[in-house]
């Protein structure tokens, strides 16, 4: 059975790009539309890896990041953004909020699972 | 502020905006709604093309999934004629093959032998006809000396008693030799039949249908190393087929990068739509000042330049985006089409009806199985004319002997004659003549009958030795013949398995890259989207450029950095900073050009080595 991973974004093609990109690669993928929706769901379920947008509706990244972390379940998951900001400054509050690692929007899928595979293991 | 709405292909409702007059007020009135009415449509425009990514995206999945199927068909093909039973296959049958060359050189070097044989013994036969015309002279002298002797005894009377029943005697045995002699023609005219038809109906078609075997057996060795290079090439192709999958994972890499951009371009959409927004409301908030509205100007015509540009570039970068799309999906299909083609020319498939050199190569082998049969056949025909000659001559023989017999008979009579002819004295003087003269003869058909008997002797050595070399030649072809005719049907029910698979596949395989090409045009035509938001965003840019040119008009040296440098903190992106830098830093000539500001860099760098990428930070 392969690793569960959640990505988390209020655009529904790039949930669809992440979710295909995994799939292919032999992972099973949870979608959440924004951070409370993410937050919702790692409290029912386990994942092993969390990748999530910055700017979304109802709660944003760095929210969920600090949400997630405060879960025992989610405590020590690569939490990885996936988002069109690159300013350091964001970089370094998603830093201190818990993240493991930023990647600017676009990605090119072999760059997402070279990620992936690095942060998981 | 009411919302417009826009139709596809519909033309904006913005308001006329003819030059304003210097009066706060109205200028600020005619903006703010002409800003008002540019950002609703760009609010409304900016997810509009979500659904049609996210088909495309459904799609992609699929194409995905369908390319891989077939590249792995593709595998499975050249795995199939690369695989051991088509190599085992092929071995046998090149051994086959060189089988039969061995049989056919075997074969035309011994139908060369017996055709020389055979006609040697014509001659022979031929030449047996002068002595044995002799034996019709020697019948005759005979007879003649027989009637003479009996004249010769009836006029001595009584004192050649015993003449006239030796003149029987020679007579008897004269018509016996004359009877034997035809028999002997005879025989010898029926064998030269036999002979001749051996000549004509066997040896002389068996190497007609050898040089036809000939011929095919070289077709035969073209197919099998066709076959041998097909077998061997198929063995390489794995590389080829990993390479074609290699550039349908680069194309899907591209699309599903390309799709990321609706969203990018939605929130530079959206960014563009709050700065219109700000200075709406900036606006509305108004001043009768005439430095302030000159202030009003050049910050309304700095925004506005600055969202032109942050629009020009997004509106570049959703066409690129479904253009790389676009082009990507169509890739794949060509890619998938080269795939089948190229395994088809791998497999060595040559039409589209699935027929191939292996058919070709079945026809041959069965024409060559069946004539190898044929000359089975005929070689034990040849054996059996060969018995038949063989029984003919010995029966010649015996004649020949009969004769020869006679004539000793005849040698004895006339000696005993010679003797009483002496005893009778001088009258018996004529008849002892006439004892000499039939002697004479009997020695000359005893001579006669050995060189008929030589010549035999000639003809039945060299049947008897054809007769063995045949027999001997069957049955080692019927051995050899038997055998490859048996292991051909197995060989060629495993090239006819293999064909028929890979004429299922390929069609198989045809049928599904024609489905795919014609999915993957129909996906990539329904993408209209860009069309309508590069439309609007055109007319939003048509808008703003009009106010920035009224803006000017009222202050000509237009500077609202301040206003800008806040703008920069709105934005999330690189591209976005890089177009307010460019923007920041124009001159006059770069402003008249507002509007088609240039993208800026691809914010992505492909990784090299261990590294993840410009865009990509680990902490």
């Amino acid at each position: 059975m392969g690793k569960i991973i959640m990505t988390a974004d209020d655009s529904a093609s790039v949930r669809q790009m992440v979710s295909f990109t995994l799939k292919q690669n032999g992972y099973e993928v949870v979608e959440a539309v924004d951070g409370k929706d993410a937050l919702q769901k790692l409290g029912g379920q386990k994942v092993d890896m969390l990748i999530t947008d910055l700017n979304m509706p109802n709660l944003d990244g760095i929210g969920l990041i600090k949400g997630a972390r405060a879960l025992p379940s989610c405590k020590f998951i690569p939490i990885v953004m996936l988002t069109t900001e690159s300013q350091d400054s964001k970089k370094q509050e998603g830093k201190a909020a818990g993240a493991t690692g930023w990647i600017v929007k676009p990605f090119k899928p072999e760059q997402l699972m070279a990620v992936v595979k690095k942060v998981l293991g | 502020m009411a919302a417009i709405l826009l139709q596809a292909g519909q033309k904006p409702m913005f308001m006329d905006h003819s030059v304003p007059a210097a009066n706060a007020h109205s200028l600020s009135s005619s903006w703010s709604e002409r800003l008002a009415c540019a950002r609703n449509q760009l609010m409304e425009i900016a997810g509009a093309t979500e659904e049609e990514f996210l088909a495309t995206g459904a799609n992609l999945h699929d194409f995905y999934g369908r390319a891989g199927q077939i590249s792995e068909k593709s595998s499975e093909m050249a795995g199939q004629v690369s695989g051991e039973e088509i190599s085992r296959t092929i071995q046998r049958l090149q051994e086959i093959l060189q089988q039969m060359e061995e049989y056919l050189v075997h074969g035309e070097k011994e139908t060369e032998q017996s055709s020389k044989t055979l006609r040697s013994i014509l001659e022979l036969l031929d030449k047996t006809a002068t002595p044995l015309s002799g034996f019709r002279k020697i019948n005759k002298s005979l007879r003649m000396l027989g009637i003479s002797t009996k004249i010769e005894s009836a006029r001595l009377g009584q004192s050649a008693a015993g003449f006239d029943t030796l003149a029987n005697d020679v007579g008897q045995l004269s018509i016996q030799v004359l009877e034997k002699a035809g028999t002997i023609l005879e025989q010898k005219d029926q064998l030269n039949t036999v002979i001749r038809q051996t000549l004509n109906q066997v040896l002389d078609l068996g190497m007609e249908q050898r040089h036809q075997v000939q011929g095919t057996l070289e077709r035969t060795q073209t197919s099998l190393a066709a076959l041998t290079q097909v077998n061997s090439r198929c063995s390489k192709s794995a590389s080829a087929i990993a390479e074609a999958s290699g550039v349908v994972s680069r194309n899907i890499g591209e699309v599903v990068m390309s799709m990321q951009f609706h969203d990018i371009v939605r929130q530079q959409i959206e960014h563009v739509a709050e700065a219109l927004d700000d200075l709406q409301n900036s606006l509305e908030s108004g001043t009768d000042d005439r430095e302030d509205v000159q202030d009003l100007a050049r910050k309304a015509a700095g925004i506005c330049q600055l969202q032109t540009a942050q629009l020009a570039h997004a509106r570049d970068e959703l066409n690129n985006a479904v253009g790389r799309i676009v082009d990507n999906l169509h890739n794949i299909a060509a890619k998938q089409s080269r795939l089948s083609e190229d395994t088809r020319a791998m497999a060595g498939v040559a039409d589209q009806t699935g027929s191939s050199f292996l058919t070709g190569l079945e026809a041959d082998l069965t024409m060559v199985a069946a004539v190898l049969d044929q000359s089975s056949q005929l070689n034990r025909t040849l054996t059996k004319a060969m018995g038949t000659v063989a029984e003919t001559v010995m029966e010649i023989t015996n004649f020949v002997n009969d004769i020869e017999f006679i004539g000793e008979e005849i040698e004895l009579i006339a000696l005993n004659a010679q003797v009483k002819a002496a005893l009778t004295g001088e009258e018996g003087a004529a008849l002892g003549v006439l004892a000499e003269a039939i002697q004479r003869l009997s020695v000359d058909a005893i001579a006669q009958t050995s060189a008929v008997s030589a010549m035999l002797t000639q003809v039945t050595d060299a049947t008897e030795g054809l007769c063995t070399s045949a027999r001997a030649d069957v049955t080692e072809l019927d051995v050899e013949v038997e055998e490859m005719v048996n292991s051909l049907p197995a060989l060629l029910q495993s090239l006819q398995g293999v064909n028929d698979s890979l004429s299922g596949c390929l069609a198989s395989m045809r049928g599904a890259v024609q489905i795919l090409c014609s999915d993957i045009d129909t996906a990539t035509n329904g993408i209209t989207a860009h069309h309508q938001v590069s439309s609007v965003i055109d007319q939003v840019m048509e808008e703003l450029n009009a106010i920035i040119g009224e803006a000017l008009t009222i202050a000509p040296a237009s500077k609202g950095e301040d206003t800008l440098m806040q703008l920069a903190d709105r934005y999330t992106m690189d591209s976005e900073r890089k177009i307010h830098n460019s923007i920041m830093q124009k001159d006059e000539g770069a402003m008249e050009k507002s509007g088609s500001a240039g993208p800026p860099a691809d914010v992505y760098v492909l990784p090299s080595g261990d590294d993840l990428g410009d865009n990509v930070e680990l902490f």
